[in-house]
C-alpha cells in the first residue's frame, strides 16, 4: 500500500518536474534564440517629423538607441530632440539632406549604428539606397533591394502579379512609346482609360483619357511629367476604373517564408491623389471578400519575394471586383489604424523581422477589433486647393482621451518648413464601431488646437459630418463629388474671431508697453514694435 | 480697430459689455482664461476661443474652425470715418455675412437720417440697418432670402441736394 502510494506520488512528482524542466528548457532555448537574433542595438532614423518620432519611440521601448538626422531648417525639430543623438546631414533642400544617401550612411557609421530605418517617403523605397546601406555593413529595416526594384516598376510588378494569379487592371503588359499601340489597346478596353507613368506615384504622370482625340496629348504630357519627376519616360495604359474605392492590405512577411495579412485600410478620401482620411475596417468588405483580398495580398508579396512590412494596394470597383495597384515597400503613413484594431505594433514588428525573427503570429491569431480612423493633419489651406502652408507653431494643444492617439512632429515654437511634405501630425482614434469612432474623431479634431499655420482640421470635420461619409459612400472621388465648388470654411463664428483678434492685438500692445517700463532704458528700436508705431498715430 | 478677414474689413470697437462691429452693437463679455484662451459671449452665445498672434496676424481657432484675422493700418480707418462726416452717399452693408430678411425701402424712396433700411440675419439674429444720412434710395442690390457677404453693398442712399 505504502509503496504503491509512494510510487503514485513520485509519478506525479516526476511528471511535475518533467513539465517544469520542459518549460524551463523551452524558455531557456527561446531566450537563447532571441539573444542570438538580436543584432540591432542602435538605429539611425533616416527621416523627419512625426514618423521619425514614432520610430524613435518604438526603438526606445525596445531598448534600442536612436540617432536622428537633420537639415539646417530642422536643427531643432522634434525628432532631433527625442533621439539619443542627432547628426546634421546637409542643407535644407531634401536632395542635400534627407535624400543625401552618402551623408546618411556616413552618419550611421560615425555613430556606430547597426541599422537604418527609412520611415516613409524620402529614401524608403529607393533600392539603390537599400543596397548601399547593406553594402556598408548595416541592416536596412525593410525588404531586399531586389524585391523593391521589382515592385517599384509598375510594369514589372504587374507581370509578376498576373503570373501568380493576383487580379490586375486590364491594360498594356509593358511600357510603350508606340502611339498606335496605345490607340489599339484603348479601343479594345473602351474609354475612359488611364495613361500612367511606369515609375510614378502620388498621381504624378497620370492622365485620365475620355476619348481617342485626347489620347496623344495625354501620352505626351504624362511622359514629360514622368521624365521630370521620375527621370523615366516609361508610360503605359490601362482601363480606368470609375469611382473605385482605394483599399489596401497590410502584410508582413519574415525571412522563413511566413506571410500574413493584417487586414485592410480604406483610404478613399483623397485630395490631389493623396490620402487624408483613412479607416479600418472598410464598410465595403464582406468577410469573404476580405479573406479573398487578404490572401491575394499575401500571394502578391510572396510572388515578389518581399519580406518585412508592406502594403498591397487594390482598387475595388462597384461590383466587388478588386485589382492590384502596387505594393508600398515601407511603413505607411496610415499604419496606426491597423495597430489600433489588431493590437500589433508594426514598427516593432519591422525591427523584429529585420533582426531575423520569425513572425510571432499566424494568420488565424489575427483579428480586427473595433473601428479606427486616421486624419492626417497637414499644414495646408483647404480653401485654396490644399496649397501647402508654412509657418511657426504658436500654440498647440494635443487632443487626449480614451481611444485617442496623436502622432506628432511639432511643438510650440517649432517651424513648419517649406521644403518637405507639410504633415504636422496624425490624429488616430479607436471606437467600438464606426459611428463611435467618427464622433470621437470629430470631437478630437475640435480639440486639436494648432495655431500658427493653416491646417486641414476644419475641412476634415466637414468630411466626417457629411451624410455620404456617414453612409459609407467613400470613393476616391469623394472630395471632388461632395465638395465640388471649392471648399470654404464656415463663417458662423467670425464675430467671435473678430472679438478675439481685437483683444489679442490690444493685449499685444500692453505687453510691449510693460516691457518698456523696465528700469534700464534700452534702445527704442528693440522695444518699440509695430504696435507702438501704429499707436502713435492715434 | 480695423481688422480684415479674407480681404473684407471690419471695424471693431469693444467696451466692457458691448461690442460694435461695423456699426452694429451686440451685448458682449470676454473672460481671459490663459494667454491663449478666451471665453467670449456675444449676444448670449458663448464660445471658447483659442488665439495666438504672429505680428499683424491673429490666428484663431473656435470649435474646429480656423480664422486668420489681420490688423490693418489704423490710419486708413480714421480717414474713412472722417469722410463719413459729410459724405454724399451712404452704402449700406451687412456687418457680418448673413442673409437678407426684409427690405424696408423702395427704389427712389426718400429717407430721413436714422430711418430703418433693411433687415439682415447673421449670427442667428435679426439686425436692422439704418441710414446715417437723409437722402434718396438710388440703388438696391438685395432681395429677401438672399445670402450676402459682409462687403456687399445692399442699398445706396444719395444725400439730398438741398441738405
Amino acid at each position: 500500500m505504502h509503496i504503491e502510494k509512494a510510487i503514485g506520488i513520485s509519478k506525479i512528482l516526476f511528471v511535475y518536474i518533467y513539465v517544469c524542466f520542459r518549460k524551463y528548457f523551452k524558455l531557456n532555448f527561446f531566450n537563447f534564440v532571441q539573444v542570438k537574433l538580436i543584432m540591432i542595438k542602435k538605429v539611425l532614423v533616416a527621416n523627419r517629423s512625426e514618423i521619425a518620432c514614432r520610430i524613435i519611440k518604438a526603438c526606445k521601448e525596445l531598448g534600442i538607441r536612436t540617432v536622428a538626422i537633420y537639415s539646417d531648417v530642422d536643427r531643432h525639430a522634434l525628432h532631433t530632440l527625442l533621439a539619443d543623438e542627432a547628426v546634421y546631414v546637409g542643407e535644407s533642400p531634401p536632395l542635400k539632406s534627407y535624400l543625401n544617401m552618402e551623408a546618411i550612411i556616413e552618419a550611421a557609421k560615425k555613430t556606430n549604428c547597426d541599422a537604418i530605418h527609412p520611415g516613409y517617403g524620402f529614401l524608403s523605397e529607393r533600392a539603390e539606397f537599400n543596397r548601399m546601406v547593406r553594402d556598408s555593413g548595416l541592416i536596412f529595416i525593410g525588404s531586399s533591394p531586389e524585391s523593391m526594384e521589382l515592385l517599384g516598376s509598375k510594369v514589372r510588378s504587374r507581370q509578376t502579379m498576373m503570373n501568380s494569379g493576383v487580379p490586375v487592371i486590364p491594360g498594356m503588359k509593358s511600357a510603350s512609346k508606340d502611339i498606335s499601340e496605345f490607340q489599339s489597346v484603348a479601343q479594345e478596353l473602351g474609354y475612359p482609360v488611364l495613361v500612367k507613368a511606369s515609375d510614378g506615384g502620388g498621381g504624378k504622370g497620370m492622365r485620365i483619357v475620355h476619348s481617342k482625340a485626347e489620347l496623344e496629348d495625354a501620352i505626351n504630357s504624362a511622359m514629360r511629367e514622368s521624365i521630370s519627376a521620375f527621370k523615366s519616360d516609361a508610360i503605359y495604359l490601362e482601363k480606368y476604373i470609375e469611382s473605385p474605392r482605394h483599399i489596401e492590405f497590410q502584410v508582413a512577411a519574415d525571412n522563413f517564408g511566413n506571410a500574413v495579412y493584417l487586414f485592410e485600410r480604406e483610404c478613399s478620401i483623397q485630395r490631389r491623389h493623396q490620402k487624408i482620411i483613412e479607416e479600418t475596417p472598410s464598410v465595403a468588405l464582406t468577410p469573404e471578400l476580405r479573406k479573398k483580398m487578404g490572401e491575394a495580398a499575401v500571394r502578391a508579396v510572396k510572388a515578389a519575394g518581399y519580406t518585412n512590412l508592406g502594403t498591397v494596394e487594390f482598387l475595388l470597383d462597384k461590383d466587388g471586383n478588386f485589382y492590384f495597384l502596387e505594393v508600398n515597400a515601407r511603413i505607411q503613413v496610415e499604419h496606426p489604424i491597423t495597430e489600433l484594431t489588431t493590437g500589433v505594433d508594426l514598427v516593432k514588428l519591422q525591427i523584429h523581422i529585420a533582426n531575423g525573427g520569425e513572425l510571432p503570429f499566424a494568420q488565424e491569431d489575427l483579428q480586427q477589433n473595433g473601428h479606427a480612423i486616421e486624419c492626417r493633419i497637414y499644414a495646408e489651406d483647404a480653401e485654396r486647393n490644399f496649397l501647402p502652408s508654412s509657418g511657426k507653431i504658436l500654440y498647440l494643444r494635443e487632443p487626449t482621451g480614451p481611444g485617442i492617439r496623436f502622432d506628432s512632429g511639432i511643438y510650440i515654437g517649432s517651424e513648419v518648413p517649406i521644403f518637405y511634405d507639410p504633415i504636422l501630425a496624425k490624429l488616430i482614434v479607436w471606437g467600438k464601431d464606426r459611428e463611435e469612432a467618427r464622433r470621437r474623431m470629430i470631437n478630437a479634431l475640435k480639440n486639436t488646437i494648432i495655431l500658427g499655420t493653416k491646417t486641414s482640421i476644419g475641412f476634415m470635420i466637414k468630411v466626417l459630418e457629411h451624410p455620404e461619409w456617414i453612409a459609407g459612400n467613400t470613393f476616391t472621388n469623394f472630395i471632388e463629388k461632395n465638395f465640388a465648388s471649392s471648399y470654404s470654411a464656415s463663417e458662423d463664428l467670425l464675430i467671435f474671431a473678430l472679438a478675439a483678434a481685437e483683444f489679442s492685438f490690444k493685449n499685444q500692445k500692453k505687453i510691449q508697453i510693460s516691457a518698456k517700463t523696465k528700469e534700464e532704458i534700452p534702445s527704442p528700436w528693440l522695444t518699440i514694435g509695430r504696435w507702438e508705431l501704429s499707436m502713435s498715430k492715434h | 480697430m480695423i481688422l480684415s478677414y479674407k480681404g473684407k474689413s471690419f471695424e471693431i470697437e469693444t467696451n466692457e459689455n458691448s461690442i460694435k462691429i461695423n456699426g452694429v452693437t451686440y451685448p458682449f463679455s470676454l473672460e481671459k482664461c490663459s494667454d491663449n484662451i478666451l471665453k467670449i459671449n456675444i449676444n448670449g452665445n458663448e464660445r471658447v476661443v483659442y488665439f495666438a498672434n504672429d505680428g499683424m496676424i491673429s490666428h484663431i481657432f473656435i470649435d474646429g474652425e480656423q480664422y486668420l484675422v489681420q490688423k490693418t493700418d489704423d490710419s486708413s480707418g480714421i480717414q474713412e470715418t472722417e469722410n463719413n462726416e459729410n459724405k454724399s452717399e451712404e452704402q449700406i452693408k451687412p456687418p457680418m455675412p448673413g442673409s437678407v430678411v426684409k427690405l424696408l425701402v423702395q427704389q427712389g424712396q426718400k429717407v430721413d437720417e436714422g430711418a430703418p433700411i433693411i433687415v439682415v440675419e447673421a449670427m442667428k439674429m435679426e439686425i436692422t440697418l439704418y441710414s446715417s444720412i437723409s437722402g434718396t434710395v438710388t440703388e438696391i442690390n438685395a432681395e429677401a432670402g438672399q445670402q450676402v457677404d459682409a462687403d456687399r453693398v445692399l442699398v445706396v442712399i444719395k444725400r439730398n441736394e438741398n441738405d
